[in-house]
This record gives structure tokens, sequence and C-alpha cells, in this order.
């Protein structure tokens, strides 16, 4: 695991996607924090700041994963992960910490701004770490879709598409839920399917809206921007990431036993 | 050592391989050989675990590849068709990333590095990318990557392909010389290729085994008839009969006939030497020879050969 993981991340820095995926990341965080510093408000809410970062997981994560198992078998050297003495299961779990790492480094230019705005004697509130530590839950569940897309193809474009596709439902999920409620609630009212009040057909439109934005990463995790701790977006997030995971493991098997 | 009890797979409705079985034993070298999509490379990826056999059965020293797959994996070192190099990496680095995967002690593993780039004449380009190396020098750093773990059986599926003459003779020196300390498994569709190297060799044909026999006993089987091409000037009719009444000649067909050159494949028994009868007895009929060629059996042939001589 730890062969396949220092391969894969040094592997970001031998190719220009480390090093474009780091310097994009830091001009958009320049971007924001310079933004706050000289605004008319010149105040730094380094939570603020992460927080937008979270949004720009739809085209950097697709970019750090595409390749994590579409480029082995393109260039046929999955034959070395199949053929070893080692089990898949090292091989998925070493490529996932490896594009982890490099969005933790990622952060590097959120450091420095941490960093400035302490010498400029601003304050560091404990929800910044909490919004650290949401935007890395959240990398990691986006990292294991990529990682699956990259799984499923041999094409890194291919890959980059759906997984690209994937991240933006979910960023588009609570409007996504919005509009479905409104279309469900106005369904009930039209046919008057089961005869219920204004106030039911409300209600049964909020609860469904609530059910579909429950799914939703990004409100869950916003929790750890305002600095507190809840267990249920941890165990969201972590959970389907380790399904994920899982899944890749598999589909990774069933190449061997194909019939095709 | 390796042991391949009856495999089957089968890709969709189309059959790879129907049933194969064979076993190689400890220090040989066995050819693979066969056309291509014989199922030469289909037997080799269910051997080394990169795919599952429908049915049957393969152990590896014991291990099943299957049901042990990393004891097994560990006696096997492999080089597919196309090697699995990362262009990105320096041979040495790309070598240490094998010894990792292949979980070879840190105590052991730079000197295990050097002792296989000496083996495999790599040192002087360990520090170069792999991008920046000729195809010869890729296919040596592959077969590095096969000994790395010291593994007593080393796969190698076409080592030789597409790389020019000299290469090919280095590579298959190379082969040779690890012959020494590992059963080698060795496929080619190159018939000479397989016989310079190989003690017993393995012919596959549309999934099954044609034919299993030490390569002496296929050599003999190449000897037992011999071809000539003959291009002459002369009719058919005149040559024909006093050519079959030479001692050794089995057969004398007319290929092509046009503007008085005729073109013939004579065909001898491979134990006696016919080449001076022939050309005596074509001067006697004033039958000049404009081309005499000697005509290597192809695969082809052989399998023919073999099978006939089998039944």
């Amino acid at each position: 695991m730890i062969a396949v993981f220092k391969r894969e991340f040094l592997s970001y820095f031998r190719t220009p996607v480390g090093w474009v995926a780091i310097c994009l990341l830091s001009v958009i965080s320049g971007y924001y924090f310079t933004g706050m510093m000289t605004g008319t408000v010149a105040y730094v809410n380094m939570n603020l700041e992460i927080a937008y970062l979270r949004t720009f997981f739809i085209i950097l994560i697709p970019i750090i994963t595409m390749r994590l198992f579409a480029e082995e078998k393109r260039n046929g050297t999955d034959v070395l992960l199949y053929t070893m003495p080692f089990s898949m299961k090292e091989a998925v779990i070493g490529k996932f910490l490896a594009a982890m790492a490099l969005q933790a480094l990622m952060l590097v230019s959120v450091f420095f701004h941490m960093i400035i705005t302490v010498i400029l004697s601003g304050y560091i509130s404990s929800a910044t770490w909490g919004a650290i530590f949401g935007y890395l839950v959240l990398a990691a569940l986006f990292i294991s879709i990529g990682m699956l897309t990259s799984a499923l193809t041999e094409n890194q474009i291919m890959s980059a598409v759906v997984c690209f596709v994937v991240l933006l439902f979910f960023s588009m999920l609570s409007s996504i839920a919005s509009q479905i409620s409104d279309i469900f609630k106005s369904f009930l009212k039209f046919t008057h399917l089961f005869g219920l009040s204004e106030s039911a057909i409300y209600s049964a439109g909020e609860g469904l809206r609530s059910v579909i934005v429950w799914f939703d990463p990004y409100t869950k995790t916003d929790c750890y921007t305002s600095g507190v701790f809840k267990l249920v977006p941890l165990v969201f997030c972590l959970s389907f990431t380790a399904v994920f995971i899982y899944i890749t493991f598999r589909v990774l098997e069933k190449k061997r036993w194909s019939q095709n | 050592m390796i042991e391949v009890s009856n495999l089957v797979k089968f890709y969709g409705d189309k059959r790879a391989l129907g049933g194969i079985s064979f076993t190689v034993n400890q220090g040989e070298i066995l050819g693979f050989l066969g056309p291509n999509g014989a199922g030469k490379t289909t037997t080799m990826n269910i051997i080394t675990g990169y795919l599952s056999a429908t049915s049957g059965k393969v152990t590896i020293n014991g291990y099943d590849i299957l049901e042990q797959p990393e004891l097994a994996k560990k006696n096997i070192g492999y080089l597919p068709e196309l090697p699995p190099l990362f262009l990105d990496m320096t041979v040495y680095e790309y070598l240490e990333y094998v010894s990792e995967l292949k979980k070879v002690s840190r105590d052991v593993r730079k000197k295990q590095i050097a002792n296989v780039m000496q083996m495999v004449h790599i040192g002087n380009v360990s520090g170069r990318l792999i991008h920046n190396l000729s195809k010869g020098y890729r296919q040596r750093v592959g077969i590095a990557q096969t000994l790395i773990g010291n593994p007593e059986v080393i796969i190698l599926d076409e080592p030789t392909v597409g790389l020019d003459p000299n290469q090919v003779i280095e590579i298959r020196k190379l082969i040779a010389s690890l012959a020494q300390n590992h059963t080698i498994i060795f496929s080619s569709h190159i018939l000479s290729e397989v016989q310079a190297i190989c003690d017993r060799v393995i012919i596959i044909n549309n999934g099954k085994i044609a034919a299993d026999a030490p390569t002496i006993e296929l050599s003999a089987q190449m000897q037992g008839s011999s071809h000539y091409l003959v291009t002459v000037e002369g009719s058919f009719s005149n040559v024909q009969m006093p050519l079959r009444a030479v001692p050794g000649i089995k057969s004398v067909t007319a290929l092509s006939e046009k503007n008085g050159i005729l073109q013939m494949d004579v065909m001898a028994d491979g134990s006696l030497d016919v080449r001076k009868s022939i050309f005596y007895t074509l001067a006697r009929m004033s039958a000049p020879i404009l081309e005499f060629k000697s005509m290597a059996p192809s695969l082809e042939d052989v399998f023919a050969d073999i099978t006939s001589a089998k039944k």
C-alpha cells in the first residue's frame, strides 16, 4: 500500500497535474483572501475562504482522480497490480490516500493565509480547523467517487467528465431538491390526489425536499464550517467513501473474471 | 513447479481456451508456440493471476493461484507483451517500486536491484527516464522487473516482438542465461526462436494443445521432409519424371509454368541432402536453374506434421 501511495503521490509532481492543481487553488484562495482583506468590511474569515474553496471540487477532483486507474489500464501497467504478491485492496487504498494527500497539500495557501492573518493580529478561531476538517471529509467522499469513475474506464477524459457530472449533481442537489419539491406540490395541488389541504401539501413537499437534501454532502458538512462538530455528517461521508472504495475494488477485481 | 489442469476460458460466446493441461518442471525452459490468437497470452495471463479461468486450476510450487494468490505470485515474474513500464520514472525508481510491490525486504532491496541491473546489463541507464530508453532497453527493464524478488518462475510473453535483429539476439542470449537459475515459460509465434532457446515446446492452436514435445523431437519432426522451391527454364513434362527418380525425392509439384519458365515445389526426405542430385538431374535435362530456394517449414506445416504423427 505504501509503495502504491508513494508512487502515485510522487507521480502527481512528475507530471503537471499536481503543480497545476496546487497553483489553481492557490490563485483562487489568494484572490478570495485578498478580497477579504481589501474589501469594504476588511474582515478576514478563514472559514468562508475554506467553504468557498469547496465549490472548486467539481473541477479539481476530476483532474486529480481521472488518471488513478484509467491511465494504468491504458498503458498496461495495471498488470503489475494484478500479478504482484499483494491485494488489490492495498492498491485501491494506496491510490485513494495519495489523492487525499494531494488534496490536503493543496491547502498550503490557506495555511499561508492563516499565518498572515495571525501576523496581522487577526484571529483564527477553532471553527477554521473545523472548516478544514469538513473540507477534507468532503474531499474524501468526492475522491472516492472520482476513483470509481477512473476504474470504470480506460479513457481519462471520460473518467473526468463522468466525475464532473456526478459532483455537479451533488453541488446542485439543494436547488434540485427545491425544484422537485415545487413540482411535487403543484402535482398534488393539481390532481387533488389524496384530497390534501394546502398546509398538508406544503408539508409533504417540504418533507420530500428535506429527504433529498439529506443526501447533499455540501449542506451536511456546513456545520463544520460554522465550527459545530456533528457525528452524523462524518459518518455519512465516511460511510459513502467506504462504499465507493469497495465498489472500486470490486470493479477492478471483476476485470479478472471478465468474459468480454 | 507449475501445474495447469484443464484450463477453460470463455470470452462471451468465444472459447479462448478449451481444456489446456500441462506441467512444467523445475529448471525447464518451456516454449509456448502458436499463431496470433491461439490462446498463448490468455494461458499466461491465467497462470500469473491476471485473469481467472472459466474453469480449471493452476498451481505454482503447490500454491493455487486463486486460493493462495499472494504465495503463488511470490514465485512468479511476469513480462507481458507490452512491458508494464512507467515512462515517467527512472529505471532505478521503477525497479525500486517493483521491489516494494514484491515486498522485498528493505535490507536486501538495494543489493538485489544492483544485481538484477548487472544481470540484464542496464546499470549504465539506471538514472535515465524509461521514456528516453530504446525499445531494446525498455524490454531489458521489463525483464529486470520480472527478476526482482528472485522468483523461481519467469514468464515471458513474446519478449522479442518489435525488436530489431540485434536486439532480438541480445534478448535471446539474456533469456538463455536466465535459464540457469529459473524455470522459464516463453511464448513466441516464431518457430526458430523457440527452437533456439527452449528444452520443450508446447504448440497451442485454437485454444488447445496441438503438441507437447521436447524440442529435439520437434526438430526431428521438422526434418522429416524438406521443401525446395526450384525455378528452371524448361517444361514440367520434361523434368518431372527424372526428378521423381532421384532417390530421396518424395514429390514434385508444378506451381507455375509461363513463357517457358517453370516454378516447382520439390519435397524430399529430410534425412537426405538431395540438392546436388537435383542440380545434376536438371543439368542433364538441359533445364538451367534460375532460382533454387530451401523452404523452412511454416508453423502450419509443423502443426500438420506433429498432429498427423500423433494420430
